[in-house]
């Protein structure tokens, strides 16, 4: 009981670019920090420390370079915690799989972002727009409730 | 002996629900600043804390980690008995209430955020995986630093820096009333017996009694000392501006960035208790009205201690993080500040 | 502080980075400090490559010139416009004077946004979320004005081959909005850079650090704000022929340090106003696309083009199909950050962090390939480098 009112009370998201075009990013930024928006009044508050998150929101399509860092910070998170792929890029790689010429896709781009982390909220759009990123951030709170 | 455990049990007590209370307060403040709505009250403080006690247990990075889980609750015990050394009921126990005593358990506290750093090791630095030690490089580091080791080097340097204001502004109502004592501080400022233990339980006389206390805040070294003594509390808690400790934009969260889950809880809950302790000090001193068993008084000593969090929370919301260079000619100019008003006190009381 | 020989060695190394608030974007940086003075700095600048320029190799070109829009999600108008510009330049296609104006107004809307995502971004890493919040206050309402004549706030994919796309034509509610709006927005532009530059707070820390000299800026070609802030005045928008009926001043700056390049953005976004407005002032009639053009091979084109952070270069060549051949895209930031990493030598190390996020780093579309030869990793070392060049590679 009081568990639940404390999770729904007090939310900590934590944003973690994989590798889009910094438009998701932005936006998510912009909605913490922006007064017409303001995740805040959602009770909802942005962290940069894995420790303290409950939200992770990944942005852009898994690289090489990314995946072993975001393996990692999805470990530290402690349970219970969701995971939000933010943009067509985490939901469907975007833009940048299957849509290769000649020489096909690109190596660098290896997957979505629930091949990687099992993901709970998928926010499309290109970029999300902060309107939905809210919503699916508070679509992924009964999630976090059960859990 | 009674009213002795009462008082250790009930002043503690209010100095949490207070406590709780004060992060969102602060942080209202700032949000109405930048012009938006902002976290409910409860949220920040409170809420926060309870989630983070529900949430999974880890083992931090760290190279000793019941120690570093064991940190926080150290510093909340210390913070409630330095508000406890200043109730009036541990006054008759022993010599502990005292300026002197409650200055060494804040130096506890400083050394506290430096424990804390040098026991963590954080993913977010040198253990992020990712290859960047690149071959071509003409530039070799031997040692690479975590943050929370950059941020321990920075308290070390605050404690000799940054906490001269504060304890240089302590003293002045010592050196005013001639005694390092609490009960001959508030006494001097018209605090007496009859104040805990008047006839009825709600009257009038407890506002005329608070009216009529002669507060040192309200005198010229006072209101001096009063001044130096909010910006030392800003810098004992590494608040905005004196943030450097804990600077967002290059350490991230500073010593605190390891602790998960019910250990964070408690940091943030001894957070919450330094603010209470130093707010509760400044008011024992210098308005001259301890925290009492007497309920309606702790109420308004509990309401006086949000001024302070209110006041530094306008302070922060303008200001940007200073670095070192910005930090020692403030320090030096304030602690400047208080040795006047420790000058003014002494001619005064010539 | 360039007159400092770089040395070889130092004490501590601080990495920072992948997730970082400074940052926003993922980079390593090693900070090599002594105490808390940067000694040296070292960027690590590829863990965001997608290899873009690969998979445009071989596409329809409509198609990928979308995907230029793709590298960056900040200037993404920019990048969409020099593209199209490049095979507009190689085919010889006329574009109209209305569309032109139109991509221009796009364009300088795009710089206004990126200025104060800028500005926002600077006083978050100073520590000030008051000033952050109220950029992005100001952002908010060139983001609606975006929205409006596009229809997405990011992305909006004006340009097409041969002119604008119909849907982004200004029309007289457009026109209407775009001109109450920003005579608002300058008013309240000058007023945030005002605030900020009498604050003496926030001066204290941003005067004197971050020092690029101009011989430094040109030595690394810092381009755009950043080397114009260290009194280096290129700026290619007056050279660009879509821009010569426009009256503006170029902001050139002379001291270099943070300060300047904060005050710059400022100075710039009122600048762009300016040349909005003149744009809706002489806004011509007429056809905002020529369609009348034919697809055939095209021998290589570049173009260049000032985007919000600096200058833009895109070449490519297309086949006799109509499908690109030999994309290349180079961005500001690759040289910016370059410039910056000398330029944060012997400051404090959050100062430095600051002046990394003063040149304004987009890194979505600066990172570069980096070699894997067997499973392992390979940098390319200058010795390589020279190799190559003289193999005539």
């Amino acid at each position: 009981m009081l568990k639940k009112i404390s999770r729904k009370n007090a939310i900590h998201v934590m944003l973690f670019y994989t590798g889009g075009c910094n438009g998701c990013d932005i936006e998510v930024a912009n909605v913490a920090w922006s007064p017409r928006y303001d995740l805040e009044q959602y009770k909802v508050i942005l962290t940069w420390n894995p420790r303290e998150a409950d939200v992770l929101a990944v942005t852009g399509p898994v690289l090489r370079r990314t995946i072993e860092p975001l393996k990692k910070l999805y470990e530290a998170i402690p349970e219970p915690k969701i995971v939000a792929a933010v943009g067509s890029c985490g939901v469907r790689c975007g833009i940048f799989k299957d849509f290769g010429g000649e020489l096909g896709d690109s190596d660098e781009v290896l997957c979505r972002v629930d091949e990687v982390i099992p993901v709970d909220a998928y926010i499309p759009g290109c970029p999300a727009r902060p309107e939905d990123i809210i919503a699916g951030i508070a679509a992924g709170i009964p999630l976090l409730l059960e859990r | 002996m009674i009213e002795l455990i009462l008082a250790t049990i009930i002043i503690p007590l209010a100095a949490l629900i207070t406590g709780f209370l004060i992060p969102g307060v602060e942080r209202k403040v700032q949000a109405r600043i930048q012009q938006r709505i902002g976290p409910p009250l409860l949220t920040p403080g409170f809420w926060a804390i309870l989630k983070f006690f529900y949430k999974e247990k880890i083992k931090p990075n760290s190279p000793m980690p019941r120690l570093f889980h064991s940190l926080p609750i150290i510093g909340i015990f210390v913070m409630f008995f330095a508000v406890l050394f200043t109730t009036p009921e541990w006054w008759s126990l022993n010599a502990l209430g005292t300026v002197v005593a409650v200055v060494g358990l804040l130096k506890v506290i400083e050394f506290l955020f430096m424990a804390i750093g040098s026991f963590s090791r954080s993913i977010l630095s040198v253990s992020m995986p990712y290859a960047d030690q690149i071959k071509g490089a003409v530039m070799k580091g031997d040692y690479r630093r975590f943050f929370e080791q950059q941020s321990v080097l920075r308290a070390f340097k605050m404690i000799t820096v940054g906490s001269f204001p504060l304890y240089l502004a302590m003293f002045v109502p010592v050196v005013l009333v001639k005694s390092i004592n609490f009960s001959d501080i508030v006494q001097f400022q018209g605090f007496d017996a009859s104040f805990i233990y008047p006839g009825g339980l709600i009257d009038l006389m407890y506002l005329e009694k608070i009216l009529s206390l002669k507060p040192i805040l309200f005198t010229f070294p006072g209101m001096l000392a009063g001044f130096v003594f909010f910006v030392g509390y800003i810098m004992l808690l590494n608040e905005y501006p004196f943030s450097i400790e804990k600077a967002k934009s290059d350490v991230i969260e500073g010593p605190s960035l390891e602790y998960a889950a019910w250990a964070r809880g408690g940091y943030y809950l001894m957070r919450e208790s330094i603010l209470f302790a130093l707010s509760s000090v400044f008011i024992t001193m210098f308005i001259g009205l301890p925290p009492t068993l007497n309920l309606p008084l702790l109420l308004v000593h509990c309401l006086l201690c949000l001024i302070m969090p209110i006041l530094f929370s306008i302070v922060s919301a303008f200001s940007p993080i200073f670095t070192f260079k910005q930090i020692y000619p403030v320090s030096m100019g304030f602690t400047a500040l208080g040795f006047l008003a420790m000058i003014v006190s002494l001619l005064a009381v010539m | 502080m360039g007159e400092n020989a770089r040395k070889d060695k130092a004490e501590v190394e601080v990495p920072v980075g992948l997730l970082h608030p400074a940052m926003l974007e993922p980079y390593r940086a090693r900070f090599f400090v002594e105490d808390e003075v940067i000694v040296d700095c070292e960027l690590t600048l590829d863990p965001y490559h997608k290899g873009i320029e690969r998979i445009m190799e071989g596409m329809p070109v409509h198609k990928g010139l979308i995907i230029t829009e793709r590298i960056c999600g900040i200037c993404s108008h920019i990048h969409l416009w020099n593209g199209t510009r490049a095979v507009e330049r190689g085919l010889k296609i006329k574009v109209p004077e209305r569309a032109d104006y139109i991509r221009v107004i796009m364009a300088e809307l795009e710089r206004l946004h990126s200025h104060l995502i800028y500005l926002a971004h600077a006083t978050e890493v100073l520590g000030h979320e008051t000033m952050c919040m109220r950029a992005f206050t100001l952002r908010e309402d060139i983001m609606d004005l975006l929205y409006i004549i596009s229809g997405n706030r990011v992305h909006y994919a004006v340009p097409i081959l041969g002119g604008v796309r119909p849907r982004c034509d200004i029309d007289e509610y457009r026109l209407s909005e775009l001109e109450t709006r920003l005579a608002k927005l300058k008013i309240k532009i000058g007023d945030y850079a005002n605030r900020v530059v009498n604050d003496s707070m926030i001066m204290s820390r941003i005067k004197g650090s971050g020092v690029l000299t101009k011989e430094e800026a040109i030595k690394y070609a810092a381009p755009g704000p950043t080397g114009r802030a260290s009194g280096w005045g290129v700026d290619l928008r007056k050279k660009m022929k879509e821009y010569k009926n426009f009256d503006f001043n170029v902001i050139v700056l002379d001291d270099g340090d943070n300060k300047d390049r904060v005050v710059a953005r400022a100075l710039e976004s009122i600048e762009a106003i300016k040349i909005i407005e003149q744009a809706l002032e002489s806004l011509p009639e007429g056809p905002i696309s020529n369609r009348s053009f034919e697809l055939k091979e095209m021998k290589f084109s570049t173009s260049y083009i000032e985007a919000p952070r600096g200058e833009i270069y895109d070449s490519l060549a297309l086949d006799e199909t109509g499908r690109i051949r030999n994309y290349q895209n180079r961005t500001p930031t690759l040289t910016a950050l370059a410039a910056m990493e000398v330029a944060c030598i012997g400051d404090q190390l959050t100062d430095g962090m600051l002046t990394m996020a003063s040149c304004d780093p987009c890194l979505a579309c600066t990172n570069r390939a980096i070699v894997v030869e067997n499973g392992k990793e390979r940098i390319f070392t200058e010795e390589d480098v020279k190799s190559l060049i003289r193999r005539g590679l």
